[in-house]
Parts: C-alpha cells; structure tokens; sequence
C-alpha cells in the first residue's frame, strides 16, 4: 500500500536522519534503504530527497564528504552530533504524535462498534 | 552505448545555482543518482532509452527540484567568505579599539561609542543575512555578537570606575581570551565548511585565504603588541602595554590604526548597499537603467564616504588654533610672558602660547593678571619662595618640570605639587597641549572629571611642552607623550613616557584648578616620575624648589638618580616628603597661612630629625 505524500511529508526528513544515523550513506542508497526498511510502504519521490539533504546539512544535522566511486563522484552523509540530537527529539515527538493518533483512532473505533 | 549524461535535465535542475562550484557539486550528485538508478533499470532488463527515461521519472517533478535546489543553494560559498572576512575585519577592528581605549590619553567614551555601536549592530546583522544558512558559521558569530553586547554593557563601567592600570589589563585580558575563542570558532567553521567541498578549487582557495588572513592578524597583533614593547616578562603589565601602545598611537602609524578602525564603517556601507540590492531584485527592478542608476548611486555613495573618511582622517590631532582666542593686550601679554619666562621657557614657545593659555598661567602666578600693580617684567619672586598660596581658596596649584638632555642630565624643578586625601571629593579639569619645535597643536581637552570618595577623577590641567634644539624631530611629526594616572592611592602619581626619543628640552607644567575644598584628612606631598626607554643613560636629578606654602624644601635634598643603558629600563623615583595630619584649612589671611606654614616648618624639622 503505498501512502498519502501529503501524509509522509512531515516524516521525511526523521526518516532520513533515522537511516543516515545507522551508517553513511549516499543519496540512492537513503532512497533504497527507506523503501526496504517500509517494504515498499514509503517511496520517496527521489526528487524531494536532495533539498531534504541539502536542507539537513545546512543546518549542521549532516556532514557530507565525496568519495571516488567506479570513476564517478559519489556524496556520502553522515549524521551530526547536533543531528543525533534533533533525531532524539523529532523521534520522540514522532512517538507522542504516532500515540495520539493512534489513541484517536482506537477511540473513534470503539465509538463505532 | 556510453552511459547517459541527463546532461538537458542536469542543466535545467543547476541553472540557477548561483555559486559554480556549488553548482558542480549538486549536478555531480545528482548524476551519480541518476546512473545509479539507470544501471539498476538496466540490469532489471530495462533497454537504455527506457533505463534513461525511467531514472528521470524517477526523480519527480523537475519543476519542483528545480525551485527548491535554487532557494537552498542561494546564499553562495561566497557569501560565507564574506562572512569570514566581516569577522576577521571585526576582529581587527575590535583590536585597535581596544589599544586605542587603553592607552591613547585622548580617547575617551564619546569618541568611540559610534565604534561600539557599530560593533553592536554588525553581527545581528550578519546573523540576519546569512541566517539559516550555514550552522558552522553562527557559533563563532553569537560568539561576537555577545562580546560587543557585553562590551556596550560593561563600558560606562569601564571608563568611569575602573582606574586606569586596572583597565587595561581586564579589558586585554579579557578580550583576548575571547578573541581568540572566536577565532578558533570561526577556523573551526571554515574548515567544516571546507571538509564538504572535497576537491573543491574554491574550496581550498577560502581555506588559503582564511589562512592567510589569520596570519595577517597575528602579524599585526604582534606588530602592535610587542613591537616597541618590552620584551620581557612584564610586557602585559600595564606598563610595558603603555609603552609599545604609546609607541603605536605616537606616531605617524596611527593611520593603520584609523584604516582598521573603519572596517565597520565600510562594512555597514556594504549592507546598506547590499540590501537595496536585494530589495531591487525582488522588486524585479533589473532594467539596464535601472542597474545602472544603482551602480550609480553606489559609486556615488562610496566616493562621498572616501571623501568624509578623507577629511576626518586629514584633521589634525587637534583643531587649528590662533594665538589671540582671548582678548589680552599685548602688553599684558608681554608681562605673562616675560614671568613665565623665568620658568624656563624659551621665547619661541611663549610666542606660540595663546592667550587663553596665558590668562590661566597667569592665574597661577605670583602676580594676578588682574593685579595693575604687578610688575610682571620684574617678578618679585619668580622661585614662589614667598608665593601667597591660600588652600582653602584653592584655585590653582603647579608644579615645574624642565628637563635637559644636554649633560645627560635632566633636571626636574618642582614648585608645587598637591595631591589629596583620599575621600575627598574635589573636581579638576586636564588639558594637554603639545609644542614641537615647529608646530603646535591647540590645547586639547580630553576631559572634565569629578570624583566623590575614593577614587581620584583622572584628571588634572596638563599643559605639556615638548621641544627640541635639534632637527631630529621632522615637521608635521609632533612630539605625542602620554599622561596617565597609574595608581589610586592619597598620592597623585602619573607616569609620563616620552615617545620622542630624541628631543632635548622637555618643558612640563601643571595646573590643577581645583574647587575650594577642606582638607580634614591626610595631606601629604609627593612626586613619582616613570622615565622609560631612554636609549642613553643619564641620570635623573630632582632639583626641588622651597615649598611656597611651608616656606621649606619638603624634600629636604637634591637626589639624582643613575639610569641602566638598557633601552627597555623603566625607572620609577617617588619621592615623599611627609604627611601633614588634621590640618584644616579654613578661610585665612596670607598671613595666617605663612604662620601656619611656620607651624608645619616645626613639624618638618622634627620629622626630618
């Protein structure tokens, strides 16, 4: 099932942070490994993952360096000490924000039943 | 088939990307997604034109990337070098402010309160323009930014309560701690900023020229710092700082103090302009014409600030002055001068003296200007031994110094030096003027003080001669020496350093004009002189005068003091008669005060026994 952009809009960039915190990572390989890891739920349109990028390095969330890879430049991101915080705290405001809506969710169900 | 260049699409995404090697960077990026999903698509079984074409797809609406690449890659890596300048300029600035407050006699808190708050204003500034833009650069900022604010808020502090020794020493203690902390700040941020644009020309380039910049900066630490100075342990003392900063002021050097001291100038110039610009753009006013008026208005802005800088930059220390600015008859003139020449002073000095200058003198003299009976051509007592000097009606004191290089030998006449008790509150103006042997320079101001309580207003009326016999001082280079009060103590004791070197007769006289006060307290006599940095040894002899009030010597003896050849000597003499206690002046007679004079001559003999 693929979900709603609109729905996942706000979710991109904890997403991002999420995968990049495991390891360094290059631009189609954040794309790839988020569609693995939601088997298929989260497609992110690959257009939207570079200013997402960019964005996050600019504040200082990323560090980004270049590597020589089959004989083309390759730009991999590594997360900050600054972005592991902000991951903890969008993270954790994910939580309470997934629980809530969860919360409301269950309540208009048994309303229903 | 080679693999495909996206080169159209490529092009249309980084158009607008304004820095190129930004620029390169992105369409590099994204290339390299772009054939990595093409070599995907391939080995899946896709044909190349359907690989190509679905790798395109696949990256989404171009319009879309197309905007959001331009707005986030619209501050350039330009723009972060001008940030590292404006800081480093900052930096400098701050610098020179900072020798100019602690050691230049004429700086004072109106002077450079537009300095400080144009060093308010430029960080929030530069956090406003490049705000968001790159976090590795706001540390180093926020870093200024509080300095300056601390600074603005700590100023009224600085300059009316902290003596002078005492703030010299904070403010370069502190401030170079700070300094240095945002320079590495700043060095921190540049290279983080350079470690993501690996193989970068440009990249490199800023990192060079930041480099380089520092460098400069720590050129000119040293050159101001130490240059001149002593280069020994005590150079941060207050006075070894004195006497390399007296050095740096003194001289004609004083322009690259001036240049940096700009900086914030032309750099709140620059966002004036810059913002206009901006505005212009976003108004989508970029017509030819329209630029061209623009540019226009810029060159026409900056030839008028040139200009202003200019003229300001060409005034000399002090305004021009004319010998007649008080109404004095130049036989009335003639007699000031005929007296003040028993002090010492050449006729061609006297000659440049005005008026102004001579009615004050000739209040402290013997024989009042007022007074028609005086003979100022015959001064009844031009050594004061009978001066009819009235404390408790206390308007002016003086003391003599003339100085004489010629047998290595200088000699300090003393006449009358005050100074008073502590927690006495009392108000003294101080002038200064210089002569050189041939130009003058108008008696300068440099401040009206007030203390009540302890602490003593740094202040006095100064009038400093400087000349010399020979040619070794140039025109248009006046001599420059600097009067400071080094201690805070029930005595009165300055410093004088002398930056000419080579000058030969050295005229000092003072004047305080003081309120009537009554002095309940200790009341004491003393004499302090730092020589420092004479380049030949000599001995210092104080040759003191009887005391006009006590009608005695205090001091009892001629001293003379043998200085080191080391050029870096600093020689310090006090010399302190004795202490007059829970003497009050009241309202008296001349004759009361001579009787009482023979009062405090008892006393002395028994001291001196």
């Amino acid at each position: 099932m693929r979900i709603n952009k609109e729905l996942s809009k706000g979710s991109n960039a904890l997403m991002v942070l999420s995968v990049i915190a495991r390891q360094d990572m290059y631009g189609y390989q954040i794309v790839k490994t988020i569609e693995n890891a939601s088997e298929d739920v989260f497609v992110l349109n690959e257009g939207t993952l570079y200013p997402i990028l960019h964005a996050l390095e600019q504040n200082g969330l990323l560090d980004a360096y270049w590597c020589e890879v089959d004989g083309r430049r390759r730009k991999y991101y590594r997360i900050t000490e600054k972005g592991r915080k902000e991951l903890a705290r969008r993270r954790a405001e994910w939580d309470v924000f997934s629980g809530a809506v969860a919360k409301v969710l269950g309540s208009a169900e048994l309303a229903q039943g | 088939m080679d693999a495909p260049e996206f080169r159209d699409l490529l092009d249309y995404l980084c158009c607008d990307i304004k820095s190129p090697q930004e620029r390169e960077d992105v369409r590099a990026e994204l290339y390299d997604h772009l054939l990595s999903r093409y070599e995907i698509d391939r080995a899946t079984g896709m044909t190349e034109e359907e690989a190509e074409a679905d790798a395109e797809r696949a990256l989404g609406d171009r319009e879309l990337l197309h905007k959001s690449l331009t707005k986030l890659h619209r501050k350039t890596a330009s723009d972060r070098l001008r940030t590292a300048f404006i800081l480093l300029g900052l930096s400098a600035s701050c610098f020179c402010f900072v020798l100019s407050v602690c050691m230049d006699a004429r700086s004072g808190f109106f002077q450079h309160i537009w300095f400080w708050i144009a060093m308010l204003a430029l960080p929030f500034l530069c956090q406003l323009r490049w705000w968001g833009t790159d976090a590795r650069l706001q540390p180093a900022l926020w870093l200024r930014g509080g300095m300056c604010f601390a600074g603005v808020c700590a100023l009224p502090f600085i300059f009316y309560v902290m003596p002078d020794a005492e703030r010299t020493t904070l403010l370069l203690t502190v401030y170079l701690c700070l300094e240095t902390l945002q320079l590495l700040l700043l060095l921190l941020g540049l290279c983080r900023i350079v470690r993501s644009y690996e193989q970068s020309r440009s990249a490199r380039r800023m990192l060079l020229l930041s480099c380089g910049l520092l460098i400069l900066y720590a050129i000119l630490f040293w050159y101001f710092f130490l240059r001149g100075g002593q280069l020994s342990a005590d150079t941060f003392s207050a006075e070894g700082i004195g006497t390399s900063v007296a050095d740096m002021t003194s001289r004609n050097r004083n322009y690259v103090y001036r240049l940096l001291a700009s900086y914030p100038v032309w750099i709140s110039l620059y966002f004036c302009y810059n913002t206009l610009k901006w505005n212009a753009v976003r108004l989508e006013f970029h017509k030819p014409s329209l630029r061209l008026f623009a540019a226009m208005l810029g060159v026409l802005a900056a030839a008028i600030f040139v200009s202003t800088a200019w003229y300001i930059n060409r005034q000399p220390e002090t305004a021009a002055y004319a010998v007649d600015d008080a109404a004095l008859s130049q036989e009335e003139r003639g007699r000031i001068c005929a007296v003040l020449k028993t002090y010492g002073l050449p006729d061609d000095v006297l000659a440049q003296l005005p008026n102004s200058e001579l009615q004050q003198y000739a209040s402290a003299l013997p024989c009042k200007e007022s007074d028609a009976s005086c003979d100022y051509l015959n001064p009844p007592d031009p050594l004061l031994k009978n001066y009819p000097l009235i404390y408790n009606d206390l308007k002016f004191h003086e003391y003599a110094i003339l100085l004489s290089e010629t047998e290595t030998t200088f000699t300090v006449r003393l006449l009358c030096h005050i100074s008073y008790a502590e927690n006495e509150p009392h108000a003294y103006r101080r002038r200064m003027s210089l002569i050189s042997y041939d130009s003058h320079l108008q008696p300068t101001d440099i401040g009206t003080a007030q203390a009540d309580g302890p602490r003593k207003a740094d202040a006095g009326r100064f009038l400093l001669l400087l000349y010399e016999n020979g040619d070794q001082v140039r025109s248009g280079q006046p001599l420059h020496t600097q009067a400071r009060k080094i201690r805070d103590t029930t005595h009165s004791v300055f410093s004088f350093e002398y930056a000419e070197r080579n000058c030969t007769d050295v005229f000092y006289a003072q004047t305080f004009a003081a309120e009537p006060y009554v002095c309940n307290e200790e009341y004491t006599y003393g004499l302090s002189y730092v020589c420092t940095r004479f380049t030949q040894p000599f001995s210092l002899q104080f040759d003191t005068l009887d005391d006009p009030a006590f009608g005695i010597n205090p001091f009892q003896k001629e001293t003379t003091y043998v200085v080191g050849q080391s050029s870096a000597t600093t020689f310090g003499a006090q010399m302190q008669a004795r202490e007059y206690t829970h003497h009050t002046y009241l309202p008296l007679q001349a004759e009361q005060m001579i009787a009482a004079g023979a009062t405090a001559d008892g006393g002395a003999e028994e001291e001196g026994q």
